[in-house]
C-alpha cells in the first residue's frame, strides 16, 4: 500500500467515525416528573427527576438482594463513569428499590457506598412507587417464593433511564449495553468540562 | 482466491517486492520499510500486553469434573447477597447432578435459574443442576447462578472462598472460589 493510499484509509476511517458518532440522539420525549421528599432517600435531601442543578441522571429500578443484574449495572455506570474523568461531575445516579419492604436507607446506602458512585437510593412507599413505575412504563412485580431463604423476589425491569439535564429521556438501555456505549453517550450529552 | 485474502497476502508480501524490480536490487531498509516494520512491531506488542493482561481461568479439577473460573461478586457489608459462577465441563462419561450447594458464611445457599428479558427479569430456585455425560453447563450473568443469601461478612475483592457441592455421584466436595468486584 502506498502511503497516499495509507492516507486516503486513515482519513476514511476517521470520516466513518465522525460520522457514526455524530449519529443524533435520540429524544424519547419528556421523563415523568417525581418528586422523593428526604426521608426517603439515602442523602437525606428531597430528590426530583428531572434534576434540580441539571445534570444527567442515570435511573435504575432495583433491589439490594438482586444479586446477578443490579450489581452488574451498578458496576457498568462505575466504569462508564471513570472513563469520563472530571465530567463525571454532570452525571448523577438513582436508585428507586422496588424492595421498599426490605431495603432500608441504612441497607441501601452501604450497598450503594461499595460502588463509589454519585448514587442516591430511594425507598419510596407504595403510593409513590406505584407512580415511579407507571410513569416510566416499569414492570415490577412481587413474586412469593416458598422454597427460597428469601420467601419472596421482585421481577422487575433491568433497563436503565437516562434523563438528560432538560429533563428529557434520551435512552432506556437494555441490560446488554456495554460500559463503553454507556460513556459514549454520556460524553456526548456532558459539557466538554 | 478471495479479493481479502488477495489483498492480505500483497499486503504481507509488499516489504520484499523491490527485490522483484531487479536482481540487484538493495535490501529493503527505506523508510516505508521502517514504517511497516515499526508497525509490525507495534501490533505484535499490542497483542502481546492483550495476551498478558488475560489472566487464565482457573480450573478446579474434582473428580470428573472441571470447575472453570469459579467466582463471586464482592459485597460491602455482612447482611448481603451475592452470586457465584462457573463453568462446569463433565468429562466422565456418566451423568452429573449438583444437588445441593452450602457457603458456611452465608444464612443460605441456593441455586437459582434466571432468565427473561429486558422488560421482566426473573428469578427462581432450582432444585438441581444437571452436567450431561461429556457436557458442559455455564453460570454466569444475567443466567443461572448460585446465589449465597445474607451473608455474615462483606466478601472482599481478591480473596478466595470454598464452595460446598453435594454431588449426586461424586458425593460432598469443595471448590475454591475467588472473589471479584466485576464477576
Amino acid at each position: 500500500m502506498s502511503s497516499r493510499r495509507l492516507a486516503y484509509a486513515l482519513l476514511l476511517s476517521a470520516a466513518l467515525g465522525a460520522a457514526a458518532s455524530c449519529r443524533p440522539l435520540e429524544d424519547l420525549g419528556p421523563a415523568p416528573e417525581l418528586r422523593f421528599p428526604a426521608e426517603m432517600a439515602t442523602s437525606s435531601e428531597a430528590i426530583s427527576i428531572p434534576d434540580e442543578e441539571g445534570r444527567i441522571t442515570l435511573l435504575y429500578f432495583g433491589f439490594t438482594n438482586c444479586p446477578d443484574y443490579c450489581p452488574q449495572t451498578l458496576n457498568k455506570i462505575q466504569r462508564a463513569l471513570a472513563s469520563l474523568g472530571i465530567r463525571r461531575r454532570h452525571v448523577r445516579v438513582l436508585l428507586i428499590s422496588v424492595d421498599p419492604e426490605r431495603d432500608t436507607l441504612p441497607r441501601l446506602r452501604v450497598y450503594l457506598d461499595h460502588y463509589q458512585l454519585p448514587a442516591v437510593g430511594l425507598r419510596p412507599d407504595e403510593a409513590t412507587l406505584v407512580e415511579a413505575t407507571r410513569g416510566f412504563a416499569v414492570d415490577v412485580r412481587r413474586t412469593p417464593l416458598p422454597d427460597s431463604a428469601l420467601g419472596y423476589t421482585v421481577d422487575h425491569s433491568t433497563r436503565l433511564f437516562v434523563i438528560d439535564g432538560q429533563g428529557r429521556l434520551r435512552a432506556r438501555l437494555p441490560a446488554e449495553t456495554r460500559a463503553a456505549d454507556l460513556a459514549d453517550l454520556l460524553a456526548r450529552l456532558t459539557p466538554w468540562l | 482466491m478471495s479479493p481479502a485474502r488477495a489483498a492480505l497476502r500483497k499486503a504481507i508480501a509488499w516489504p520484499a517486492r523491490p527485490a522483484l524490480t531487479g536482481p540487484m536490487s538493495p535490501a529493503p531498509t527505506g523508510p516505508r520499510f521502517v514504517q511497516c516494520l515499526s508497525l509490525a512491531l507495534f501490533g505484535a506488542l499490542m497483542v502481546l500486553s492483550a495476551c498478558s493482561k488475560e489472566q487464565a481461568p482457573s480450573v478446579a479439577p474434582v473428580g470428573e469434573l472441571e470447575f472453570i473460573d469459579a467466582r463471586a461478586g464482592a459485597t460491602p457489608a455482612p447482611g448481603l447477597s451475592s452470586a457465584l459462577y462457573f463453568r462446569v465441563r463433565n468429562l466422565g462419561a456418566a451423568n452429573e447432578r449438583i444437588e445441593s450447594v452450602r457457603f458456611a458464611e452465608a444464612a443460605a445457599t441456593e441455586m437459582h435459574s434466571s432468565g427473561g428479558h429486558e422488560h421482566m427479569q426473573m428469578m427462581r430456585p432450582t432444585d438441581a443442576i444437571e452436567i450431561p455425560a461429556h457436557g458442559e453447563v455455564e453460570l454466569k450473568p444475567g443466567g443461572d447462578h448460585i446465589m449465597l443469601i445474607d451473608l455474615q461478612r462483606a466478601l472482599k475483592d481478591g480473596e478466595t472462598v470454598q464452595l460446598e457441592l453435594k454431588l449426586e455421584r461424586g458425593g460432598a466436595v469443595m471448590i475454591p472460589v475467588r472473589v471479584t468486584s466485576s464477576p
